[in-house]
C-alpha cells in the first residue's frame, strides 16, 4: 500500500534524479551516438531524451506527456513517438517526433506481413537513430502497447 | 483467370507494333474472344518512356483485361508481342499457362548490313526455361518469314504468318477527284533516322519540283540538319502532331521509301494509307505484303509514277478499289478469327513449367511516397490518386511530410520519417538514414507500384528502389518549375512512369520539367474534390457551422513557412474592419506552427482537410496560389484573389496567378503591394466582378479527372486489379 503523500515524493526524487543526470551527461559526457543517424554533429554533443507516448488520443497533448516535456526540457534534444495528430503540437514547441501505425491501424489495413518483426526493428532503429541519453514513457511501454501483434504468429495472417 | 489470348507485350513501342496490337485487341474482342495483356519491358526503350497512348486508349475501350502481378493467368493462346522481349532482361514473375505459346516476330533479326536488331542465340533456351514452351515464331509477314528461314530459325517457324489487322472505319476512303498541282504526295513514320533514306535519296524520291509538294509526318532533326537547306517543296510535320487519318486524308499519292540498310517487316504506315485508299509507291521488296495493292518502285523511278498517277485519274480510282479490298480481305479485324484458329491447338493435359502458383486474396499494396514540401501538396495529390486508385488496392503512405495526419485521418495507413532539412542533417547522411527506412519499408509491404509525388527523388529513395527492385515506380511530378534542375531530371530513369498533372497555365511553363518529352506524359489537373462532388452553399455553410446570410471570404494562405504573407493579413484585418458585413475564414494548414490567436473577431480559424467539398459556402476568397488551391478554386468557380508565394524553391506562383487574371479567372497581386491587394480586396465585394469570375471559371468543364486519368494509366503500367470484384473472380 502506498502512501498518499508517497507519490509526490517519488515523483520529486524523480525529477531530482533526472537533473542529476542530465548535470552528470554534462560532466562526463552523452552516450556514444555514432550510429545515431538521426542527430547532427552539434546534437550528438547535446542530451538526447526519447519518449514513448504511443497512446497519446487527442487533438492536444495529455496532461502525462505535457508533464514530461516539461522536465525533460533540460535536454537539448527531445524526440517524442506518438500518433501523428500531435505533431504540430509537438513541433512549435521545438520537439521532434516519430509514429509508428497504431494497432487498430495495422488490424484494419488488412496487410499481412510480418508485422512482429517489422515493428521490433522499427523501434530498434528508432533508438539506434536518436541514441537517446534517457527514454521515458507516457502510457504503455512499446513492447506492452503493441503486445498483441509482438507475441502473435510470425506470419500473422493479420488481415 | 482464363483467357483466349494472352498478350505478353511492351505498350510503349511509338509505331506500328502498337498500332497493330491495338486493332488486334479491338478485333478479338469482335469475334467474341477475351484477351489479356501482360506488360512487359523491353531492352529497346528507356525505363521511363510513354507508353502508346492509343493503345492504352483501345485497352480501357475494349475492356481488355490486365493480368494483375499476382495472377497466373491461362490462355489457349500465348503471343511474345515482339522478339525483342525473349531477352535475358525482361521478367514475368508470376508465369502463365497456355495451350501453345509463340512469339509474334515483328521485325527481321538483322538489317540489310547484316547488323543484328536484337539477340537470337538464347532465344530456345529462354522460351523453354523462362517460358516453358518450345521456341515457335509467328512472322508478321514474308519479308520477316524468309529473314529468320535464311538465319536457321526454320525449325521455329509456324506456317501461318500473325498478320497485322486494321479497322478500315478509322480511315474513311479518300475519294477519288480531279488533282490540282502541285501533286500533294506525302509519308508518315515514326521520327527515326532509318525510316528516311540518304539525303541524296531522298532528293531522288521526293524532289524538288513544281509540280510535287511533299508533306512529311514524323522526320528525325538529324536528317533535316543534312540539309544546307530544305526543298522548298518539302512540309514537315512532327509525328503525331496531327491524327494519322487526317493527315492522310490530305493527301493524293502517299510515297514511303526509308534507309538502304532498313527492312520494313510489315509497313504499318503503308497498310493505314491503303486503307485510305491513296495510291501508294513503295520499294519492290514490300510486294511480298501489299501483292497488287501498290505501286512499286525504287526511289529514283518514283517521280515517273506520280506523274502518271497524277494524269490518269483511272488508274487512281483502281488503284484505290484494289487498295481498299486487300485491306478487307487480308487485313480487316473479320480476319481474326481466321488468324486465330490456325494457331490454337488442342489443350494440353497438364502444363509445364512451374506449377500454378497458390491465388493470394490479398489486395496488392501501393505504396505513396511523399516528399517534405512546404505546404500539402504533394500529399494532397497523392492522396487524390489514392482516392481514384478506389479499394481494390491498398494504399499505405510513406511520407516525409508532417501533415501526414491527413492521411491517416481519412483511413490510411500513413507512416513518417523525419526529413533532413529541420534536423540540419547532412543530406547525405540523411539519404542513408532514409535508405535503411525505405529499403526496410519496401520488404515488409512489397508494394506492386510505389507512387513518388516530389520534385526530387532522394538518392536514398532510388537506391532502395533499385535495391528492392520487384515493383513498378511512378513519378507524378507537377511542372512550372522556376529554373532548370537536370540533378532532378537525371533521375527519371529510375521510374517507370513519369507523369505531370495538368497545368490550366501550361503555356506559362517554362518547360524546364520537360526536357525528355519522351519520358514525360501529361495528364488533365489533378482534384482532391471534383466539381460534382461540391455540396452547395447552404449545405456547405451549414457543414461548416458558418453563418447563412453573412458575406463569407475563405483565406487561404499557405503554411507561411517559407514565405511571408503578413502584408496581406493585415490587409485583410483593416478589410474585415471596414466592411463589417464580411467574415473571414481561415482554413489552417495542419503545418501551421501556432494558431495567430484573436486577432479579429471576424477572422475566424479552423482546421479542415480536406476543404474542397465545401468551397461553395464562401463568396469569394484570398488564397496562395499553390497548385490545388489555383485549380481547386477555378475548378469550383470561386472569385479568389490570389497572392503567390514567390519563394524561389516553389514552383512558379506567380505565373499561375498572372495567367489567371490575364485569362479572367482571379484576380492577383504580390504580396508585397499592399495598394494592390486592397485595389484587388475591394474589387472582391462587388457583385458583378465576382459573377464574371465565377462564370469565366465555369467555362472550364471536362478537364478536371487528372486523378482518374493517373489511375488509369498506372492499373495497366503496374497491374493493379481494376476492382475488388476482379481480383475475387
Amino acid at each position: 500500500m502506498v502512501h498518499p503523500g508517497n507519490g509526490i515524493m517519488i515523483r520529486h526524487l524523480r525529477n531530482i534524479g533526472l537533473r542529476f543526470a542530465l548535470r552528470s551527461l554534462r560532466i562526463f559526457g552523452a552516450a556514444d551516438k555514432a550510429d545515431a543517424l538521426l542527430l547532427s554533429q552539434q546534437r550528438k554533443r547535446g542530451s538526447v531524451a526519447l519518449i514513448w507516448a504511443l497512446a497519446e488520443t487527442g487533438d492536444r497533448l495529455s496532461a502525462g506527456l505535457s508533464e514530461k516535456l516539461a522536465k525533460l526540457s533540460g535536454f537539448e534534444t527531445v524526440v517524442v513517438v506518438c500518433p501523428p495528430r500531435v505533431f504540430s503540437l509537438l513541433r512549435s514547441e521545438g520537439h521532434f517526433f516519430e509514429t509508428l501505425p497504431a494497432p487498430d491501424e495495422i488490424l484494419s489495413s488488412g496487410i499481412s506481413s510480418n508485422w512482429a518483426l517489422y515493428l521490433r526493428r522499427r523501434i530498434a532503429r528508432i533508438r539506434k537513430n536518436w541514441g537517446p541519453d534517457f527514454e521515458a514513457v507516457v502510457g504503455p511501454e512499446p513492447e506492452v502497447y503493441f503486445e498483441a501483434i509482438l507475441n502473435g504468429s510470425e506470419d500473422s495472417g493479420l488481415s | 483467370m482464363e483467357l483466349d489470348v494472352l498478350y505478353l507485350a511492351d505498350l510503349r513501342f511509338p509505331g506500328g507494333t502498337s498500332t497493330s496490337l491495338k486493332y488486334d485487341l479491338r478485333a478479338c474482342k469482335q469475334a467474341g474472344l477475351r484477351a489479356g495483356v501482360v506488360p512487359l519491358l523491353s531492352p529497346l526503350f528507356a525505363r521511363c518512356q510513354i507508353p502508346n497512348s492509343a493503345l492504352l486508349a483501345e485497352i480501357e475501350a475494349t475492356g481488355t483485361v490486365i493480368v494483375p502481378q499476382d495472377e497466373r493467368p491461362k490462355a489457349r493462346v500465348a503471343l511474345l508481342y515482339h522478339p525483342s522481349l525473349l531477352d535475358k532482361t525482361v521478367h514475368l514473375p508470376a508465369g502463365f499457362d497456355a495451350d501453345v505459346f509463340y512469339c509474334v516476330v515483328h521485325q527481321p533479326t538483322r538489317d540489310r548490313r547484316g547488323r543484328p536488331y536484337y539477340r537470337t542465340e538464347h532465344w530456345s533456351g529462354l522460351a523453354a526455361d523462362w517460358f516453358a514452351h518450345d521456341l515457335r515464331l509467328l512472322p508478321v509477314s514474308d519479308v520477316v518469314r524468309e529473314d529468320l528461314a535464311r538465319h536457321g530459325f526454320s525449325h521455329a517457324l509456324h506456317p501461318a504468318n500473325w498478320n497485322n489487322l486494321i479497322d478500315p472505319q478509322d480511315f474513311p476512303q479518300k475519294r477519288v477527284q480531279e488533282l490540282t498541282s502541285p501533286l500533294k504526295i506525302g509519308r508518315h513514320s515514326r521520327p527515326s533516322r532509318d525510316k528516311l533514306p540518304s539525303p541524296q535519296v531522298a532528293l531522288q524520291c521526293y524532289p524538288q519540283h513544281p509540280d510535287y509538294t511533299h508533306l512529311m509526318m514524323g522526320v528525325p532533326q538529324d536528317f533535316l540538319d543534312a540539309f544546307d537547306t530544305l526543298p522548298w517543296n518539302w512540309q514537315i510535320y512532327s509525328f503525331s502532331s496531327r491524327p494519322v487519318s487526317e493527315f492522310l486524308q490530305s493527301l493524293d499519292i502517299y510515297s514511303y521509301f526509308h534507309s538502304d540498310s532498313w527492312v520494313e517487316a510489315f509497313g504499318y504506315n503503308v497498310l493505314e494509307a491503303l486503307a485510305t485508299g491513296l495510291p501508294c509507291v513503295v520499294p519492290h521488296y514490300l510486294q511480298e505484303t501489299f501483292s497488287e495493292a501498290c505501286f512499286y518502285a525504287g526511289p529514283a523511278e518514283a517521280p515517273q509514277l506520280y506523274a502518271r498517277l497524277g494524269s490518269d485519274r483511272a488508274l487512281r480510282e483502281e488503284a484505290s478499289l484494289r487498295a481498299r479490298a486487300l485491306v478487307g480481305s487480308r487485313f480487316g479485324l473479320d480476319q481474326f478469327a481466321k488468324k486465330f484458329e490456325k494457331v490454337v491447338e488442342a489443350p494440353k493435359t497438364s502444363s509445364p513449367g512451374n506449377g500454378r502458383l497458390p491465388r493470394t486474396s490479398e489486395r496488392p499494396v501501393v505504396l505513396s511516397v511523399t516528399s517534405n514540401g512546404v505546404g500539402l501538396g504533394h500529399l494532397t495529390r497523392q492522396l487524390a490518386i489514392a482516392e481514384s486508385l478506389g479499394p481494390a488496392v491498398k494504399v499505405v503512405f510513406f511520407s516525409l511530410s508532417e501533415a501526414i495526419e491527413v492521411a491517416r485521418s481519412m483511413g490510411y495507413l500513413a507512416e513518417f520519417r523525419p526529413f533532413h532539412r529541420r534536423l540540419l542533417l547532412d543530406v547525405d547522411e540523411w539519404n542513408a538514414f532514409f535508405f535503411q527506412e525505405m529499403r526496410e519499408a519496401l520488404s515488409h509491404y512489397k508494394p506492386s507500384l510505389v507512387l513518388f509525388d516530389g520534385n526530387m527523388p532522394y538518392s536514398g529513395f532510388v537506391d532502395a528502389l533499385e535495391s528492392y527492385g520487384k515493383c513498378c515506380r511512378a513519378w507524378i511530378r507537377r511542372g512550372l518549375w522556376r529554373t532548370p534542375q537536370p540533378d532532378s531530371i537525371a533521375r527519371e530513369g529510375f521510374f517507370d512512369a513519369v507523369i505531370e498533372p495538368g497545368e490550366l497555365c501550361e503555356a506559362m511553363d517554362l518547360g524546364y520539367s520537360r526536357m525528355n518529352p519522351d519520358s514525360v506524359s501529361s495528364v488533365n489537373p489533378v482534384l482532391m474534390t471534383q466539381p460534382a462532388q461540391l455540396l452547395d452553399r447552404a449545405a456547405a455553410r451549414r457543414a461548416l457551422e458558418l453563418p447563412e446570410a453573412a458575406t463569407l471570404c475563405l483565406v487561404q494562405l499557405g503554411s507561411e513557412a517559407n514565405f511571408n504573407m503578413s502584408v496581406p493579413r493585415e490587409l485583410l484585418f483593416d478589410f474585415l474592419d471596414r466592411h463589417p458585413q464580411v467574415i473571414a475564414v481561415d482554413f489552417r494548414s495542419p503545418l501551421h506552427m501556432k494558431s495567430h490567436g484573436d486577432i479579429h473577431e471576424r477572422f475566424l480559424q479552423r482546421r479542415l482537410f480536406p476543404l474542397g467539398r465545401y468551397l461553395k459556402a464562401f463568396d469569394f476568397a484570398v488564397c496562395a496560389s499553390g497548385y490545388n488551391t489555383f485549380h481547386e478554386n477555378i475548378a469550383a468557380a470561386l472569385p479568389t484573389l490570389f497572392i503567390p508565394n514567390s519563394n524561389p524553391e516553389t514552383d512558379d506562383q506567380d505565373a499561375r496567378a498572372l495567367h489567371g487574371a490575364r485569362a479572367g479567372w482571379n484576380l492577383a497581386s504580390t504580396a508585397e503591394d499592399p495598394y494592390e491587394i486592397e485595389t484587388q480586396l475591394r474589387k472582391l465585394l462587388d457583385a458583378e466582378i465576382r459573377q464574371d469570375l465565377s462564370l469565366a471559371c465555369a467555362q472550364k468543364t471536362g478537364c478536371w479527372d487528372g486523378a482518374g486519368q493517373i489511375a488509369r494509366r498506372l492499373r495497366i503500367q503496374a497491374r493493379l486489379p481494376w476492382s475488388t470484384q476482379a481480383t475475387a473472380s
